[in-house]
């Protein structure tokens, strides 16, 4: 009959919470039955304790691991089976309590340890570093370590408990350096809603450091954008409102280029059309361009086709007009021009050789009508013979009194008095002005019954200050009510025809109001640079390198309403016509779509204004270099 | 070394009533039942007047005060010395009246305590507490819940009660069958009683022809009425239907009373034709000649497979069978036999109410009363479960018919291990351990069938004959709970129990010492040892730790009859 | 009984979904911060801190049976569903899998070390208990030393009543040459894990090559042998297997306690630094 092994004398409890294992199991051999002593010392030496009864040693081993044995204890009490003891080990639980006690202090060890070790090597192995900083920032907080933008490590571990309970103001150490063109805890750095509470932002909301040396900001999102924006949209295609009706062009040119007259009809001419430029990028260079392609200047762009024109428009300042009566001073005038003493035929009867009316610039100087010889016949006569005496000088006198600050320098600029004096003299004596060569040179210079002005060429200095001249007098309160003089004189020196140098054929003139209201009229002679947008960005090169040269005009279509040049017409320049159509949405839909190309907010908007750096950043490196002979 | 030694305990170290003296004795032996007894018959070690002493006790009850609570499990019987008592036949009393309180689980902080209370040694006991005296309680008795009704005459009203007067016997049932208390009794005027705990009525009826014959006579008489009170088909009776029902009863044993004697050796047999030794009670395909109602022990039911029996579920007490065979016969169907065979396993105990007499009082009055179809449905129900049992497969019914061939279905809380969860991690047992003041009461090793292992864990069986030879009782069923537990202060170590134990489930330890110095008799130097087995955590706030801590769900106490019915617990 | 025909679903499918849940609401709400150009890593970190705690505190639980804080079972699936989630979380909240820092990296690297002793201990304890169950044997680990020094004792035994009755040392010498390094103690540890049948072929063939030179009467000794052998590989099956899933927790445990100590150090430092 099988022994049952589960019998109750057979098998004894297992206890696993014992810690220990008999040592001969471990060994593979028959484990004893008593098992290790509770102090891990051996247990199973002996397999009983005997028993003294009546003189007699009794064997004391329990029932059930054998009972009595059969030799009994030995004489002197001691129990017959002793073995040697065995070593007991731990048992698993045991180890493993152990194993992890070593591990927690191991892990303990390694962070008080690399704690210690910071300092000295930076960012390798150390415990507490959030990971590599970005390319730009790595270089200059290596000294200073993590106080260069966390405050912290004041004075170890003192320092670090002050940092738990001190809010976190990282935001504002990035803004020792970086500037922006508002304040920078303000959203897009432009207190834009007054009237609204908006929260405050962080710099850490959208930048983060310690990703690595490539990383400095995270992508922002198209979403994240939206969290701010009241009209929240999905993306480009779904939702972004519509450009602006006059998108990309905000204001009237400073400079009138009619682009389809000239692109459908000057250029065309066979009289130009060796010299017209190929295509747009021959006037409009997009290398290193973003959002705003200036055209050349004009020397590079106009001046080819434009140059002969401007010289061939000349500023009459003076010129003799029918006279009535001959009021000059003959004696004074031969004094003053060095004639020889030679009679001079005194005719009865004073006959003008001039028949013109005089000049309006004259006209409005001289204040006096161009019309009515009467009134303006002594003051040009006598202005004639200040002319031959003292030659300009009456003359810029005239000048300076019309504005606050003197500017005849500016308007005679390049006047040899010898121009004044001998046409003046010529004049005086009732007789023409015989220039002595043409004039092709350019310049002041008296002809026949003028003084006249040839522009040299473009941006002629004098001819700007004329025409400021004209513009700005124009305006000032007149005391002798001679506005309509000014006016006169304005509209000669500015006509599109006629005007000195013909700037104003290309220049335009604008209505603009002062700090009182008052309208006054301006020309801006640069060319107009593009309304700033700080927060959207364009990048020409990038398109036109993308999608060819030639391809200006996909996106630039040329407007077929032939209103352009009339709009310059009027001087508001609120109400005016472009010669390109506006740029709508679908334009850039045809790529920045579902399907085709980046439509992030990112791709096309900057969310800082003016981001830069501050001095200070270079401060403490640069000293400034002693200039010594 | 220092050698701590104890007194070996004896049987009545502790007397069942500690204010016995002998003049009560001598009282008793006026009583008429005592005085009827021979007491020569007695032996020396065990003299009637040491009985009358020390295994019993005479208690003192007010108006009111219940005696016996109808379900406990009592081990003890009365013999009432004066007053009035009053049975509670039917309904019966509601709980919340009988004042039943639950075993006292540790509160969470007393749980929580246990965690420092880890020992460095096994098996651990207060020496001090036992040292040079011997284990007396003193001034008090064990603690009896003197519950009381509040409202007795209301009682009265609602209930059909009988009477008990001087002289009546009660309880005897309960204490000598290991089953609990029919019925609640209590106290309609102040009574005395002398209650005798079952050890001692073992003896009286061992040795007293009188007592032997009063107990077996009333064991049949009142414990077939009881128990067909008790059948839920019967339960509804009148009185005098019940007592033709009960008096046309025939009482039938199949097997051996002490069947876990031969246990162990028919472990050793070839199981298959083991099983054809088994009494056959009824066989497939016999006439239904009866309803079969099993009082005690359990009985296979299967049906033929081929050149075998298929085991299809067992019947233990309280359960019956042949209602719906009857039933359809008396319809008029044709051909109607036993569908299932029912054998004893090692002991069954039946009562057999003949056909006539169901049919008669059972189907007839169920016409009258309109019941017919109310009650036809409840037996079609359980004849369907019974066919869903038959129509399981074999493999489905593999486990059962094991459990069944091994005597496992005497267990109610049998701890079975799911081997294919299992990851061998001892959780159960350090829980067990932890749960016991350090010390396992179970070893996770047992029987296997497939993937499937009983541990060796005491199952709390329906039939607890490790209780049978206990001398002190330290052995009991537990007032509530039903879970059978050992009272490590009055056991004496004697083995019998462990012994008993058909399973191996019981285990000697031997006690040491806070220092961890083994604890021995001082006379011989024999250890003193203590039986320990599981005891269901039953002062545990989580139940048993051991299912509580299986973290691979692979633990479970279960009763099988339980998994035999129920299609959905087979895979946990 | 059969484990049940057709479809059920995995035990602890609950808490999966739960979790799934709440990674998904963890996520969504990450995302919403982000988008609203909060700092996500906060929310994102402390929900991986309580589900790194709820995992730790599996541990807590284990030592404290008594205590009615929910069976255990309970706990594991919990603590394995919430160790799968954990991971995702940690790339959640990290955003990365490898960081560029030197502690970012030593705790990702025992985080990772510790989910994946997680996940090989759950494979383990999927595919092993039913492997010993086939053995058609069981033994309680502690018990195999007792167990192996018991058949080491009968083989010898057996062979050397068969020397002294057969007068011929065949069985003898083999034993010593080659099968007693087999019965000295466990053997064959690689090969049982991964479920080679490389033993059972040595065995047989150890066995069998003696064959040739036993007459009848040795060949008897020779099958008891071989049946004792048979037993002596199933517990050393036993062995591999039962020590295999005793101690992958001494891996498992300890880098618990690193983790541990780790996330707290890392909570200061984001404490001191950042917050």
């Amino acid at each position: 009959m099988e022994e049952n092994k589960f019998g109750k004398d057979q098998s004894q409890y297992e206890r696993p919470n014992h810690p220990y294992r008999c040592g001969r199991a471990i060994l593979w051999q028959t484990p004893c039955t008593r098992g290790p002593a509770t102090g891990g010392a051996c247990g199973g030496t002996r397999e009983c304790t005997p028993f003294l009864k009546n003189d007699r040693w009794e064997c004391r081993r329990d029932k059930r691991f054998g009972g009595p044995c059969e030799e009994g204890p030995r004489p002197n009490g001691e129990c017959c089976i002793q073995r040697p003891a065995c070593t007991p080990h731990s048992s698993l639980r045991i180890i493993r309590g152990r194993v992890t006690l070593l591990v927690l202090l191991a892990v303990i060890a390694l962070i008080v340890g690399s704690l210690g070790l910071d300092s000295h090597f930076n960012g390798l192995v150390s415990i507490s570093d959030a990971g590599p900083l970005s390319k730009s920032h790595i270089k200059f907080t290596e000294k200073q370590g993590c106080n260069a933008c966390h405050q912290v490590n004041d004075q170890g571990i003192s320092g670090w408990v002050k940092a738990v309970f001190r809010p976190s103001n990282l935001s504002d150490k990035c803004v020792t350096c970086h500037s922006f063109g508002g304040d920078s805890s303000v959203a897009h750095n432009n207190n834009m809603l007054t009237d609204k509470k908006v929260s405050k932002t962080q710099c850490v909301m959208c930048h983060r450091e310690h990703s690595g040396t490539s990383k400095v900001t995270r992508t922002l999102s198209s979403k994240q954008c939206n969290s701010c924006h009241k009209n929240k949209f999905e993306s480009f295609e779904n939702g972004h409102p519509e450009f602006s009706q006059k998108y990309p062009y905000f204001s009237r040119d400073t400079i009138k280029y009619d682009h389809s007259s000239h692109l459908n009809k000057h250029f065309s001419n066979p009289k130009f059309s060796d010299k017209a430029p190929e295509s747009c990028v021959a006037c409009h260079t997009i290398t290193l361009s973003d959002r705003e392609i200036k055209p050349g200047n004009y020397e590079t762009i106009c001046a080819n086709c434009h140059n002969n024109q401007i010289n061939k428009k000349e500023l009459i300042v003076i010129r003799l007009p029918e006279l009535l009566q001959n009021r000059i001073d003959s004696s004074k005038l031969i004094e003053a021009c060095n004639f020889p003493e030679t009679k001079m035929e005194v005719e009865e009867e004073f006959l003008s050789v001039s028949t013109e009316q005089p000049a309006l610039v004259s006209a409005f100087l001289l204040n006096f009508s161009e019309e009515d010889p009467e009134s303006y016949g002594k003051p040009l006569q006598d202005l004639i013979m200040s002319m031959a005496e003292e030659s300009t000088t009456s003359f810029a006198e005239l000048i300076d009194n019309q504005t606050p600050t003197p500017i005849s320098e500016n308007l005679l600029a390049g006047l040899n008095p010898e121009v004044m004096k001998r046409a003046a003299c010529a004049w005086g004596l009732n007789r023409e002005y015989e220039s002595p060569a043409d004039p092709k040179y350019g310049g002041w210079y008296a002809d026949m019954l003028e003084i006249r002005y040839k522009p040299a060429g473009h941006a002629d200095s004098v001819a700007k200050s004329w025409i400021e001249f004209a513009l700005a007098v124009a305006t000032e309160k007149n005391v002798n009510g001679s506005e309509s003089r000014a006016v006169a004189m304005r509209e000669q020196i500015l006509s599109v025809k006629d005007g000195v140098g013909g700037c104003i054929k290309c220049h335009a003139i604008m209505e603009l109001k002062d700090t009182k209201g008052d309208s006054y009229l301006t020309v801006d002679w640069n060319y107009k640079n593009e309304k700033k947008q700080p927060y959207v960005k364009y990048k020409h090169e990038n398109h036109v390198n993308m999608m060819g040269e030639s391809s200006c005009s996909s996106c630039h279509v040329l407007n077929k309403d032939e209103g352009y040049m009339a709009s310059f017409k009027e001087y508001d320049s609120t109400n005016w016509v472009n010669n390109f159509k506006s740029i709508n949405k679908k334009t850039c839909m045809q790529c920045h779509s579902e399907d085709e190309i980046n439509m992030e907010c990112q791709a096309c908007h900057i969310y800082h204004l003016k981001p830069g750096f501050k001095k200070n950043m270079l401060a403490i490196k640069a000293e400034p270099i002693p200039i010594t002979p | 070394m220092t050698i701590t030694t104890q007194e070996r305990p004896q049987r009545w170290d502790e007397p069942f009533g500690s204010l016995m003296t002998d003049a009560d004795v001598e009282r008793l032996f006026k009583v008429p039942e005592i005085s009827g007894i021979e007491e020569n018959k007695f032996p020396s070690h065990c003299s009637l007047k040491g009985i009358l002493k020390n295994d019993a006790r005479i208690i003192k009850y007010s108006a009111g005060d219940i005696v016996i609570r109808e379900g406990d499990y009592g081990n003890s019987a009365f013999l009432v010395l004066g007053g009035t008592l009053k049975v509670v036949l039917f309904p019966g009393l509601p709980a919340d009246l009988l004042g039943r309180t639950t075993l006292k689980k540790k509160t969470f902080w007393q749980a929580l305590k246990q965690l420092w209370g880890y020992r460095k040694f096994p098996e651990v006991r207060n020496a001090k507490k036992i040292e040079g005296e011997p284990l007396v309680r003193e001034g008090q008795e064990p603690g009896i819940a003197q519950v009381f009704l509040q409202d007795v005459p209301t009682v009265l009203d609602q209930n059909k009660t009988a009477s008990l007067g001087k002289g009546a016997l009660f309880g005897e049932l309960a204490a000598l069958g290991r089953t609990p208390r029919t019925a609640t009794i209590f106290a309609e005027t102040g009574a005395e009683l002398l209650e005798i705990r079952w050890q001692g009525l073992r003896e009286l009826r061992k040795y007293d022809e009188g007592w032997r014959r009063i107990i077996d006579e009333r064991y049949r008489k009142n414990a077939l009425t009881a128990h067909l009170r008790a059948t839920s088909i019967f339960s509804h009776l009148e009185d005098d239907e019940l007592q033709k029902v009960s008096d046309a009863t025939l009482f039938e044993t199949y097997g051996q009373f002490d069947w876990h004697l031969t246990y162990n050796k028919l472990q050793n047999q070839d199981k298959i034709s083991g099983s054809k030794d088994e009494p056959t009670i009824v066989r497939q395909g016999d006439y239904a000649d009866g309803v079969l109602l099993v009082r005690g022990g359990f009985a296979r039911v299967s049906v033929n497979r081929g050149n075998g029996q298929q085991t299809i579920t067992y019947l233990g007490a309280g359960d019956f069978y042949g209602v719906d065979e009857i039933y359809r016969n008396w319809k008029g169907e044709a051909n109607v036999g036993m569908r299932v065979t029912i054998s004893a396993i090692g002991y069954t105990e039946l009562l057999r109410v003949p056909s006539k007499i169901v049919e008669k009082h059972l189907f007839e009055e169920w016409g009258k009363q309109g019941k017919a179809e109310r009650s036809t449905k409840k037996t079609y129900k359980s004849s369907r479960r019974l066919q869903d049992s038959i129509d399981r497969t074999l493999s489905d019914g593999a486990l059962l018919e094991w459990a069944v061939s091994e005597r496992l279905v005497n267990g109610t809380q049998a701890m079975l291990i799911n081997l294919d969860s299992c990851v061998r991690c001892d959780d159960c047992v350090s829980a067990c351990a932890a749960a016991h003041d350090g010390n396992p009461r179970f070893i996770r090793h047992g029987k296997t069938f497939e993937n499937w292992m009983v541990a060796n864990a005491c199952m709390h069986c329906a039939d607890p004959v490790c209780m049978i030879g206990c001398p002190t009782g330290a052995i009991h069923r537990s007032m509530s709970g039903g879970m059978v537990i050992i009272n490590d202060d009055t056991c004496i170590g004697c083995e019998t129990c462990a012994n008993s134990c058909p399973y191996s489930n019981i285990r000697m330890v031997s006690i040491n010492d806070n220092e961890g110095h083994l604890i021995t008799d001082p006379q011989n130097q024999k250890p003193i040892l203590k039986a320990t087995k599981c005891d269901l955590c039953a002062d545990q706030v989580t139940g048993p730790a051991c299912v509580y801590a299986c973290p691979q769900d692979a633990l479970k106490r279960v009763n099988f009859q339980e998994i035999g019915f129920d299609e959905q617990t087979t895979g946990f | 009984m059969n484990k049940q025909q057709g479809f059920s679903l995995p035990r602890g499918w609950g808490y999966a979904s739960l979790a799934s849940l709440i990674f998904i609401s963890t996520w969504a709400w990450a995302v919403r911060t982000e988008n609203s150009l909060g700092i996500s890593d906060f929310f994102t970190g402390w929900v991986l801190f309580f589900v790194i705690a709820l995992l730790a505190l599996f541990g807590a639980r284990k030592r404290l049976p008594f205590l009615p804080l929910g069976p255990a079972s309970r706990w594991l699936k919990i603590h394995v569903v919430g160790g799968f989630m954990a991971v995702f979380m940690f790339w959640l909240h990290t955003g990365e899998v490898w960081p560029s820092s030197f502690y970012g990296q030593l705790l990702t690297v025992l985080f990772y070390a510790i989910s994946i002793s997680g996940l090989i201990g759950l494979l383990m304890e999927t595919v092993f208990p039913s492997q010993l169950t086939h053995t058609k044997m069981e033994v309680i680990y502690e018990r195999i030393p007792k167990e192996l020094a018991e058949i080491r004792n009968e083989v010898e035994a057996l062979v050397e009543e068969c020397t002294k009755k057969n007068a011929s040392s065949v069985l003898a010498e083999h034993y010593l040459e080659t099968l007693r390094w087999y019965f000295q103690r466990p053997r064959f540890f690689m090969s049982n894990i991964y479920g080679s049948e490389k033993p059972q072929h040595w065995v047989h063939q150890q066995c069998m090559i003696l064959e040739r030179f036993l007459n009848e009467k040795e060949c008897k000794y020779l099958d008891k042998v071989y049946l004792l052998a048979e037993k002596k590989r199933k517990i050393d099956f036993h062995y591999a297997l039962q020590k295999m899933l005793k101690t992958w927790l001494l891996i498992h445990i300890p880098l618990a306690g690193a983790v541990m100590v780790m996330v707290f150090w890392h909570l200061m430092v984001i404490q001191v630094f950042f917050v």
